[in-house]
C-alpha cells in the first residue's frame, strides 16, 4: 500500500510546521516554496520569536531548526518551485527547476502567507515607495539600505519594528504617518523617484516611503480550486472559509498560517502544526483524539468557520488603519488621481466612475476599467475595489467577492507550459 | 556587482539604480515595490527576455539587464540587443 502524499505550498513558519507535523505522522510530504531560501517571513524579521513551547528564538535560528527537523522527519523540500495552479483532486501545477509539471496528492496544505495591504496615495507608484515587507527584506535579509531618509505610513507593531530596522541599518525615519487616511493629505513627489513628501501641508525631503498598513491573506490557489471565501476584516480582508483544522470547502485542500487569516508568527507556528496533525488524522495516520492534535487545536485562532460572526478580538498585526478606511480621505483632496491598480495604471477616479456607471462587482469593475487584469492579478487592488463597491454602491461585504481566479497565479513564460523551457 | 544569492533588483538597488521600467500607458518610471514577485514594478529585460521579475531572479555573471519600456519586446540571439545598460 503506498503512503499517503501531502503537498505543502509555502515554506514559512506555518508551512514548515505543517510539513514537519504531517511527515512525522508518516505521510510522504513535499514542501514547495517559490523562494530559493526557506523561512518565509522569518527570513527578514529580526525580533526574537516565541515558539510553541514559549522559547524565544532568533528567526534565523528558528528557520534552521524547523528545516532540520522537517528534513529529519522525511520532508522533501522543493525550493524555487512555483505552484501556479491548484485543481480539485487535488492536483498542483508546478514550475521550477526540476519537478514534474503536475503533482497529484492526497492532501494539499496551502501555507502561502500574506501580501502587503495596499495604500493608494498621490505619488504612491513612484520609485522609492516600498511595501513594509519589501523594505524588511532589503534591510534584514539582503542587507541593502535603499535610501537615507524615510517616511513610514502606518502604525502598529510591524511599523514600529520597521522603524527600528531602518535605524539599525543607519537610515533616518523622518516621520511616521498613521495609516488612517481620513483627514490626512498625503502625497509624494519627485522627478525620477520620491524626492519629497507632503503630509498635512508640511513638506519634507525624503527619498523613501514605506507602506506599513498591515497584511492581507494570500490564498489565490484555494480560490482557484473553488474554495468558498468570506470577508473578515479582522483577518485582513477576504479569507478562505475553513474549519478549525484548516479544511476548506474543497475536499483535500487545507489552508493554514497567514493564508487562513493574518496573524503573528507564534500563532502561525501553532496553526501550521495543528493543520499538519489534522491532515494526518484525516489520512488515518493518527487518531482524531490524539492528545497532540487536541493540544495543538487549543492554540488555533479561528477566522473562518462557517457560520461564525466576525471575531471580536482584534488582530495583533494589522495597523490601526481599518480595511474599511482604505482607500480613504486622500481622494477627497486629490480627486482620485492616485493609482488604485498599479499594474494597469488605473486611478481611483476611474474605478469610482465605473461604479457610478453601474458596476456591481469586482469582476465588473475589472471588465470596465482593466483594474485587476494586470500581472498581479488583483493581488494589490481587489481589497480596494471591494471597499469602494461596499462604500459607494452600498453592496454588503458578504456580497462582494474577489475577481474570478484563473490560472496561472504567477507570471509564466509560455514555453514552460509547452514543456519546452529554453530559458532556464 | 551582485553578491551570491542576490536577486537582480536587489543588486541594482544596492548600486543606486532606482528605475527598472517605464509603464506602457503613462510612461511613468517604476522602481521596486513589493520585492516578492507580485507587483511587477521590477520587470526588466534580462538577456533579451522581457517581463522578468528581477526581484525574484538571482543575478548571474554575464547577465545583461536593460530597463524595460512598456510591455517590452523579446529579442532573440540573432538580433543585437538595443542600448544595453550594463550592470557593473
Amino acid at each position: 500500500m503506498t503512503r499517503s502524499r501531502v503537498a505543502v505550498v509555502g515554506g514559512g513558519p506555518a508551512g514548515l510546521s505543517a510539513a514537519l507535523a504531517v511527515a512525522s505522522a508518516g505521510a510522504e510530504t513535499m514542501l514547495i516554496d517559490e523562494h530559493p531560501v526557506p523561512g518565509g517571513r522569518l527570513r527578514y524579521r529580526r525580533t526574537p520569536v516565541a515558539t510553541t513551547d514559549g522559547t524565544l528564538l532568533d528567526p534565523a535560528e528558528l528557520i534552521r531548526q524547523l528545516v532540520a527537523s522537517a528534513e529529519a522527519a522525511g520532508v522533501v523540500r522543493w525550493p524555487g518551485v512555483t505552484a501556479w495552479a491548484l485543481f480539485p483532486g487535488p492536483r498542483l501545477a508546478l514550475s521550477g527547476p526540476d519537478p514534474p509539471v503536475e503533482l497529484a496528492a492526497d492532501r494539499v496544505i496551502l501555507a502561502t502567507g500574506s501580501t502587503d495591504r495596499p495604500y493608494p496615495f498621490p505619488g504612491g507608484s513612484l520609485s522609492g515607495v516600498f511595501s513594509a515587507r519589501a523594505m524588511q527584506l532589503l534591510l534584514n535579509h539582503y542587507h541593502v539600505r535603499s535610501g537615507r531618509r524615510f517616511v513610514v505610513i502606518g502604525d502598529g507593531p510591524e511599523s514600529a519594528e520597521l522603524v527600528a530596522d531602518i535605524a539599525a541599518a543607519g537610515g533616518k525615519t523622518v516621520a511616521v504617518v498613521d495609516g488612517k487616511p481620513a483627514g490626512i493629505a498625503l502625497a509624494a513627489e519627485g522627478s525620477s523617484g520620491v524626492e519629497r513628501v507632503m503630509v498635512d501641508g508640511v513638506t519634507t525631503e525624503v527619498d523613501t516611503v514605506v507602506v506599513a498598513v498591515g497584511r492581507q491573506p494570500d490564498a489565490d490557489l484555494a480560490r482557484l480550486a473553488g474554495a468558498e471565501v468570506a470577508w473578515r476584516a479582522a483577518a485582513g480582508g477576504h479569507i478562505v472559509v475553513h474549519a478549525a483544522g484548516g479544511e476548506t470547502s474543497v475536499p483535500g485542500i487545507f489552508v493554514t498560517g497567514d493564508a487562513a487569516g493574518v496573524t503573528d508568527i507564534t500563532t502561525a507556528l501553532s496553526r501550521g502544526q495543528a493543520t499538519g496533525l489534522a491532515v494526518a488524522a484525516t489520512l488515518g495516520l493518527i487518531d482524531a483524539n490524539d492528545p497532540r492534535l487536541v493540544a495543538a487545536r487549543a492554540f488555533v485562532t479561528d477566522w473562518g468557520c462557517a457560520g461564525t460572526e466576525e471575531p471580536d478580538r482584534p488582530s495583533p498585526v494589522l495597523s490601526s488603519a481599518r480595511v474599511e478606511d482604505i482607500p480613504g480621505g486622500t481622494q477627497r483632496e486629490t480627486g482620485g488621481s492616485e493609482l488604485l491598480c498599479r499594474c494597469e495604471e488605473v486611478s481611483t477616479a476611474v474605478v469610482l466612475q465605473a461604479i457610478e456607471a453601474g458596476a456591481q462587482s469586482v469582476n465588473d469593475v475589472k471588465r470596465r476599467t482593466r483594474a485587476g487584469m494586470g500581472a498581479c492579478q488583483g493581488c494589490f487592488c481587489t481589497s480596494l475595489i471591494s471597499t469602494l463597491l461596499h462604500r459607494h454602491a452600498g453592496i454588503a461585504r458578504s456580497e462582494v467577492h474577489p475577481m474570478t481566479a484563473r490560472p496561472p497565479v504567477r507570471l509564466l513564460p509560455l514555453e514552460r507550459l509547452a514543456g519546452q523551457d529554453s530559458t532556464r | 556587482m551582485a553578491r551570491p544569492g542576490e536577486p537582480v533588483a536587489v543588486a541594482l538597488l544596492a548600486a543606486g539604480v532606482r528605475i527598472f521600467r517605464t509603464m506602457p500607458h503613462t510612461g511613468e518610471a517604476r522602481g521596486g515595490y513589493c520585492m516578492v514577485g507580485r507587483c511587477t514594478d521590477c520587470l526588466m529585460v534580462v538577456d533579451g527576455q522581457p517581463n522578468v521579475r528581477t526581484c525574484v531572479t538571482l543575478a548571474e555573471p554575464g547577465m545583461r539587464v536593460q530597463t524595460q519600456h512598456g510591455l517590452g519586446t523579446a529579442t532573440w540571439e540573432t538580433d543585437p540587443l538595443p542600448d544595453p545598460e550594463d550592470v557593473r
